[in-house]
């Protein structure tokens, strides 16, 4: 669950970011964040995931105040969550098992319960690959669904995919929206951050539109830009 | 899902060990500093060490002489040792009569200076042996009180000179000691630093996925560990076989056993724990150091 209210969010360098943002986002849902270079997307990002924190406002996720978060607390939101990025960020000296075993590995997972568990999250992003070979021996798409393994290994209770087709073609674009549309069904909690206009309008989902540091529409209606609002 | 835990110590050793093997170069070149600074540094304190016995063993020649006053018998003089022997500084004191004394004298300077002299010249006396020859001012006052004890002798020119020499000695050390000691610590913390850039990416996924602090920072801290306590052991032989060269040949060959230098032996336990403290606390601190900004987000 995520809860934000009236966050604005100015950095050491005058910059704001973000001006009273309020968004809403329940157990289960599945929901797109849109908006165009600057519109303050990844400090969305950021903010949830306990990088930065606000200048003013509160944040919440999966019951977790971020506002002020020890470290320790802020390791464990962190393992509520799953988070993918555009450009994988896959360790290329690991191989595919490794990778996603890593992720249990460093919050002190036993051995024996790693073994069960990365073959079965393989699986379920739809991997068929040998598992002992390197992400860089992978297709963009491949390696991003390692990438989702990853954040699903440690069993989050909410995904958080930045621009995770970025780096895709249009048809493997789709085929990532389409498991991460499938992992929500599951029950995980699932915010996609994009600017792919087209994609979104496919999918018939919440869309949160930002732009200028500012939420101008959320709702079903699909990818709204500013000219569209201003227009209405 | 229910995650049972394990124990981590194994983890962070493989992955120090493992960092120091993936950095060899690095590796080979902090082990290479830190026992060249140990062995510098450990040159230097045995060196002071040395000394320091000399100085001790010079000092404890450098004696005070109690004079007693002529119209106490022998035995009342020998009376007033335990009065001497409480004085906090005094750790020992030695009664030579005067005839000891006068003989003593004669002995030194040749019969002829005594000549005409009755046997009875010289005052009874006590030969006194200070804990610190620093001292010998303040514990001339106190002796000085004693009823009895007519005058006090002693050098206060050499004892100062003894006192100095130990002082600069000690200076120096710490000055010497304190310099190696941050070159070390920077030479480690460059190391680790190499590593944790190399592996900074990895660390952000770390700290993504939710691992601790201190999981992230334990086998950088592991990593350094080993190299220090690696070059503590590296440069306890060398120091050993320097020490046996210089010690054993150059200064006994040189000064004809004229220089008692300590034996290796003597100081091997003494040295080995100061090494391995320094490259403990070197490694380690500078691994410490290093991780934590690597650790802010």
């Amino acid at each position: 669950m995520i809860r934000m209210h009236e966050v604005h969010k100015a950095y050491d360098n005058g910059t704001r970011a973000l001006r009273g943002v309020s968004i809403t986002l329940e157990d289960g849902e599945f929901a797109f964040l849109v908006g165009p270079s600057g519109s303050g997307k990844s400090t969305i990002i950021k903010l949830l995931t306990a990088e930065i924190t606000p200048s003013e406002g509160v944040v919440e996720v999966n019951g977790y105040k971020l506002n002020r978060l020890r470290s320790k607390k802020k390791s464990m939101m962190r393992r509520t969550l799953g988070i993918v990025f555009q450009d994988f960020r896959l360790i290329e000296k690991k191989s595919v098992y490794d990778n996603v075993a890593f992720a249990m590995r460093v919050i002190g997972t036993r051995e024996k319960e790693i073994q069960k568990r990365v073959p079965y999250v393989l699986d379920l992003v739809g991997l068929n690959v040998d598992t002992y070979r390197r992400p860089e021996e992978l297709s963009g798409g491949e390696q991003q669904r390692v990438a989702i393994a990853r954040a699903l290994v440690n069993n989050p209770s909410m995904i958080i995919a930045d621009e995770p087709t970025g780096n895709l073609d249009p048809a493997r674009s789709l085929e990532i929206m389409m498991l991460l549309e499938k992992i929500n069904q599951l029950g995980t909690t699932v915010l996609v951050v994009t600017h792919e206009k087209e994609l979104v309008n496919r999918f018939a989902k919440r869309v949160i539109a930002l732009d200028n540091g500012k939420v101008i529409s959320d709702g079903m209606e699909g990818y709204v830009t500013h000219e569209q609002e201003k227009a209405e | 899902m229910s995650k049972k835990k394990r124990s981590n110590l194994g983890y962070y050793i493989k992955e120090g060990v493992s960092s120091i093997f993936t950095h060899g170069f690095m590796s080979f070149a902090s082990v290479a500093i830190i026992v060249a600074c140990l062995v510098i540094m450990g040159s230097f304190l045995l060196v002071a060490m040395n000394i320091n016995e000399a100085v001790q063993e010079a000092e404890s020649r450098n004696q005070m002489l109690a004079l007693i006053d002529d119209r106490l018998t022998e035995e009342d003089a020998r009376e007033l040792e335990w009065r001497i022997l409480v004085d906090p500084n005094v750790a020992d004191a030695t009664f030579v009569t005067r005839y000891d004394a006068l003989a003593a004298f004669v002995e030194a300077h040749g019969p002829e200076i005594t000549d005409g002299l009755e046997e009875d010249v010289l005052r009874h006396r006590f030969v006194i042996d200070l804990e610190d020859i620093a001292l010998m001012v303040e514990t001339e006052e106190r002796l000085l009180q004693i009823p009895g004890i007519d005058e006090i002798i002693f050098d206060p020119y050499i004892a100062g000179l003894f006192v100095t020499a130990r002082n600069v000695l000690a200076v120096v050390f710490l000055a010497i000691t304190a310099v190696l000691f941050v070159v070390s610590i920077f030479i480690i913390a460059n190391t680790i630093k190499l590593a944790t850039f190399d592996r900074r990416e990895e660390i952000a996924i770390m700290r993504m996925v939710g691992a601790t602090k201190g999981f992230i920072r334990w086998p950088f801290v592991f990593q350094g560990f080993i190299l220090g306590l690696t070059g503590a052991i590296v440069a306890f032989f060398i120091q050993w076989g320097i020490y046996g060269l210089v010690a054993d040949q150059i200064f006994q060959e040189l000064t004809g056993n004229l220089i008692q230098v300590l034996s290796f032996g003597a100081v091997a336990d003494f040295i080995i724990l100061v090494f391995a403290v320094v490259g403990f606390i070197v490694g380690t601190l500078g691994s410490v150091l290093t991780i934590r900004k690597y650790l802010k987000v």
